[in-house]
């Protein structure tokens, strides 16, 4: 599948769910419209022991399959055929891969609300400052989402205090701004 | 061990572009499959390689059904090197090059495996560079790299569709004489798709000469390699000349 096509299929499966989510505020009371809103928004207001309780063992288990796959992830760098031909069942693999991660990222985001921008710019940080082996790569890019979130969240609380800001409000001001350094500086070019 | 191909045919969608080949290849040898833009080189590369499954016929490893061997063990055997390449910025050449051991190592490359990708890259002349990232490098460097990472992989059979076209003369040269080298000195195979007749002349024991999914001709190259068979399967007037060195092709017309 090219790149376009990914792309293009991402745009237009976006379109539906925002389609999904502007139909349910339509027929949403006022009480369900402001819950929606502040999901939407993204935050940590609903963090708890319970959520972190009942969130570990997916994310744990996520995590490890992730992490046991390293090498797979090592060999796909080189494209699906050169992945195939050092005994990586492409197709199977990234079916698999993909049903992980989703499992994983829908069960974060079913307590948190939608908070973009982590998922891209962690990895990110961590292939310019580690490189690209996977096997370094993973942990230290779940750990680097986690503290740039921490961060984004401790800045969102205490900049407009007492007030608080979304956490999602500033993962998409800090994201645009990284991205656009990223372009400005032409490392952009480099995302792949 | 040896690759045969029995009456293959494989295609794309409708399109049946390699037509019932039947041939035997050997390892100790290095065999150049040479043919036209079209004529089906890249495609029979990948169909031995495993890629594709075929449409009929079969590709036996030794006698035994390719599709049949695990993919993990037939990584072990057969390593391929593809016409155009992709890889992740940021991964350092040595990396990139351990990839190949992959299908033999654990969590963590052993002795073995950091001597035999150590060894790839100096044989690659990539030892300077082990350190570097991938995407810093020039388009003949990268190729180098991806040539290191399918020695690295120490298979039985090298599959290389194109592997030089983007190196200098003077790479073209020193690879495929070491991989010469390193075919006859370990009997591995080397089946290798390229555009440059002279570099096949030179280095290879058995020319394989494609024309429209069909096996021409075969056979030693000052065999195949003749000004009519070029004639007959390029379309291209040519002159075969001789001296100490060799025989040589001159092209200097289209028909």
């Amino acid at each position: 599948m090219s790149q376009s096509v990914i792309i293009l299929g991402g745009v237009v499966i976006g379109y539906l769910f925002q389609a999904g989510v502007t139909a349910l505020k339509y027929l949403s009371d006022d009480g369900a419209l402001r819950e929606i809103t502040v999901w939407l928004m993204g935050g940590m207001w609903g963090a708890s022991w319970t959520s972190v309780m009942l969130l570990l063992p997916i994310v744990l288990v996520c995590f490890l399959v992730t992490y046991s796959h390293s090498k797979d992830f090592n060999s796909m760098s080189g494209g699906d055929d050169v992945a195939k031909s050092l005994g990586v069942d492409v197709e199977k693999f990234r079916f698999r891969s993909l049903i992980i991660m989703t499992l994983c990222t829908s069960a974060c985001i079913a307590f948190t609300g939608i908070i973009g921008f982590i998922g891209l710019m962690a990895p990110h940080i961590c292939r310019i400052l580690i490189g690209n082996d996977q096997r370094y790569l993973i942990p230290a890019s779940a750990l680097m989402g986690g503290l740039v979130l921490l961060i984004s969240d401790s800045v969102g609380r205490v900049i407009i205090a007492p007030a608080e800001l979304p956490v999602g409000v500033i993962m998409y001001i800090i994201g645009g701004i990284f991205f656009v350094y990223l372009i400005w500086t032409g490392q952009g070019r480099r995302i792949e | 061990m040896k690759i045969d191909l029995r009456n293959l045919c494989q295609g794309y969608g409708k399109t049946e572009i390699l037509h019932g080949l039947n041939a035997s290849l050997d390892t100790g040898q290095v065999i150049a499959l040479l043919g036209p833009n079209g004529s089906g080189k890249s495609t029979l590369i990948r169909t031995m390689s495993g890629l594709m499954t075929p449409t009929s016929g079969n590709v036996l490893l030794n006698g035994k059904n390719l599709q049949d061997i695990s993919l993990a063990e037939r990584a072990k055997l057969i390593s391929y090197v593809p016409q155009s390449f992709s890889y992740m910025p940021y991964t350092t050449v040595l990396n990139t090059v351990l990839a190949g051991r992959n299908p033999h190592m654990g969590w963590e490359p052993s002795e073995t495996d950091l001597n035999i990708v150590a060894r790839s890259l100096d044989i690659m002349g990539l030892g300077e560079f082990a350190e570097r990232n991938i995407n810093e490098l020039s388009g003949g460097q990268r190729q180098r790299v991806f040539i290191a990472r399918a020695l690295s992989q120490t298979p039985v059979f090298f599959l290389f569709d194109e592997p030089t076209s983007s190196l200098d003369m003077k790479y073209q040269l020193e690879t495929m004489k070491k991989m010469y080298s390193i075919v006859h000195d370990q009997n591995v195979g080397l089946i290798i798709a390229l555009h440059d007749i002279n570099l096949a002349m030179r280095y290879a024991d058995r020319v394989i000469l494609v024309r429209n999914g069909r096996i021409f001709a075969e056979g030693a190259p000052y065999q195949v390699i003749t000004e009519s068979s070029i004639l007959n399967v390029y379309g291209v007037k040519t002159t075969i000349t001789e001296n100490e060195h060799g025989r040589f092709i001159l092209a200097y017309d289209s028909v």
